[in-house]
């Protein structure tokens, strides 16, 4: 979370117009998900890799975990998919032994499978290039724009900003328990991670309070206002998402 | 005649858990004056700095701001706050915007002003204390001392005409603690009343020209700086040690180590020119 926040932060396209970035993320999504076609998801998934590792400027490592990181519920979610109850024997080319009715992959629904995680990779792929590239202040602003109703931007703004001081706390909690040996065996651990939890959310209680003072110290009626950031729209960005569509949309048309 | 921006008396606040806050505490703030409260932990000096902003109401007594009684309707609260600004111990508590520019055109947004005034006093208040460079930054990327002053800029802003800080220098290292008191002193001497809470004698001492200690809820004493911390009576009830300076200084003078035809020391510069 803080990583992703830090690149946001600091990438080199925090720049960028937000609404070209959305856009660009959001066209690519949609594409990925309406076509659900194999080229079209690798496109998307290449496409992504390319923007991060050229443009956004992020580091090769950071990349590799990124494309891992999805696995860990593309595997065993796929492996669902892939495995079926199968009508007759000799139409699998692999089947699990001991169940009855027969239970193996068949080829369709391997292909299906297969279909489904690139599909879900290059949505993934979508989701990173937002959150490596684009601040949350501009996403909100981006909300905001798009007529998102205020009650729903003020929330995921606090949510965003409260992340970071509940992790904090935790964290701060833990070192604080862990230094005091709250941690050297399994039972004490245990105990540790319950006091952590009931302190951490009486802290929350305590400090959303505490936030209410300060909102109402400074006047706040109820609307959390915003200045203008004043992004420059850039005409190249906005003919290399437009590319990026046709080609996306033609592939999907021709495959 | 003296203008008092500030009277509070005989107010009493208990908290919901039964810790008695505030005991009959009353007190004036003159306009245009330095006040340090000082006060142990415990003494309330925040329960009294969330009174006069109208975030708590006490269960007993008046304030009044600038000749008025202080009202709990919403225009008269949200006026109160738009003169009175208060800056919180922990700016962790006060910050909420993800970006530095957001959290400092909070204020001053609510406030109702044009874009260009907004602009123009978020720009100002950043200048003064310094964090102009940090304008695009998310907030919980900064260091504590930042963050400290994100959220006292973020009040100047609002260019109140009180301006409160509880524990400014708290857990801040020395130069950005003299930097902020620094600061205090030039919006004071741009107009502003500034009101400080410290544990320290020395920062109260070289800081304000009026002293109210606290002590369980209640006034122990109050006065000029001189006034209050030559009274070793008080000090000692008060449990506080003199300040450092004034200590040397009352040593130096009586062994006849001082040149004669210089006001009180007020701070370590000040006293070693005596020498």
């Amino acid at each position: 979370m803080n990583l992703f926040d830090r690149y946001a932060n600091t990438g080199a396209l925090k720049a960028v117009h937000p609404g070209e970035k959305v856009c660009f993320a959001a066209a690519c999504l949609l594409l990925a998900l309406f076509f659900s076609s194999n080229h079209v998801s690798v496109a998307v998934f290449l496409i992504m890799s390319a923007v991060l590792l050229g443009r956004a400027g992020v580091p090769f490592r950071l990349y590799g975990k990124l494309v891992l990181m999805p696995f860990f519920f593309l595997i065993p979610g796929c492996l669902a998919v892939a495995l079926v109850t199968l009508p007759a024997a000799g139409t699998a080319f692999f089947v699990l032994p001991f169940f009855s009715p027969a239970v193996g992959i068949t080829a369709q629904s391997l292909a299906l499978a297969v279909t489904i995680l690139l599909r879900s990779l290059a949505a993934v792929f979508c989701l990173y290039f937002l959150a490596l590239t684009t601040p949350f202040n501009d996403l909100a602003w981006v909300m905001r724009k798009a007529r998102t109703p205020e009650a729903v931007v003020e929330l995921a703004a606090l949510t965003y900003r409260f992340i970071f001081v509940l992790a904090d706390t935790g964290a701060r909690i833990y070192t604080a328990q862990a230094s005091r040996l709250g941690f050297t065996s399994a039972g004490n651990a245990f105990k540790s991670l319950g006091g952590l939890a009931a302190g951490l959310y009486l802290w929350a209680y305590h400090r959303s309070r505490l936030l209410t003072f300060a909102l109402e110290a400074r006047c706040y009626h109820g609307r959390f206002p915003v200045l203008d950031n004043g992004f420059a729209p850039s005409a190249g960005n906005r003919l290399a998402i437009a590319g990026t569509v046709v080609l996306l949309t033609v592939m999907g048309l021709v495959f | 005649m003296t203008r008092y921006i500030i009277q509070v008396e005989d107010i009493h606040y208990t908290y919901p858990d039964g810790t008695g806050a505030l005991r009959g505490l009353s007190l004036s703030v003159a306009a245009g004056s330095k006040t340090a409260v000082l006060g142990a932990n415990g003494s309330g000096k925040t329960t009294l700095f969330l009174c006069l902003n109208g975030l708590l109401k006490p269960q007993k007594g008046t304030i009044c701001f600038d000749g008025e009684t202080l009202s709990q309707k919403r225009q008269a609260l949200k006026k109160l706050r738009s003169r009175v600004g208060i800056v919180f111990q922990d700016p962790d508590t006060q910050l909420f915007s993800a970006s530095v520019l957001q959290e400092v055109a909070f204020g001053p947004l609510n406030l109702g002003l044009k874009k260009e005034e907004v602009l123009r006093r978020v720009t100002r208040a950043m200048e003064i204390t310094g964090i102009a460079g940090l304008q695009d930054k998310a907030t919980h990327l900064l260091s504590y001392g930042q963050k400290k002053r994100v959220a006292i800029a973020g009040i100047l802003a609002m260019e109140p005409e009180v301006l409160i800080c509880d524990e400014p220098t708290a857990w801040l290292d020395q130069k950005h603690a003299d930097k902020i008191m620094d600061l205090f002193c030039r919006i004071n001497r741009a107009g502003t009343t500034v009101i400080i809470s410290t544990h320290d004698p020395d920062l109260a001492y070289a800081f304000a020209d009026r002293i109210v200690i606290l002590e369980q809820g209640s006034v122990l004493g109050a006065g000029g700086p001189e006034a209050v911390f030559l009274d070793d009576d008080l000090l000692a009830r008060a449990g506080l040690r003199q300040p450092q300076v004034l200590e040397t200084y009352r040593k130096l003078r009586a062994g006849g180590y001082l040149r004669e035809g210089f006001p009180l020391p007020r701070t370590r510069e000040e006293l070693l020119q005596m020498l």
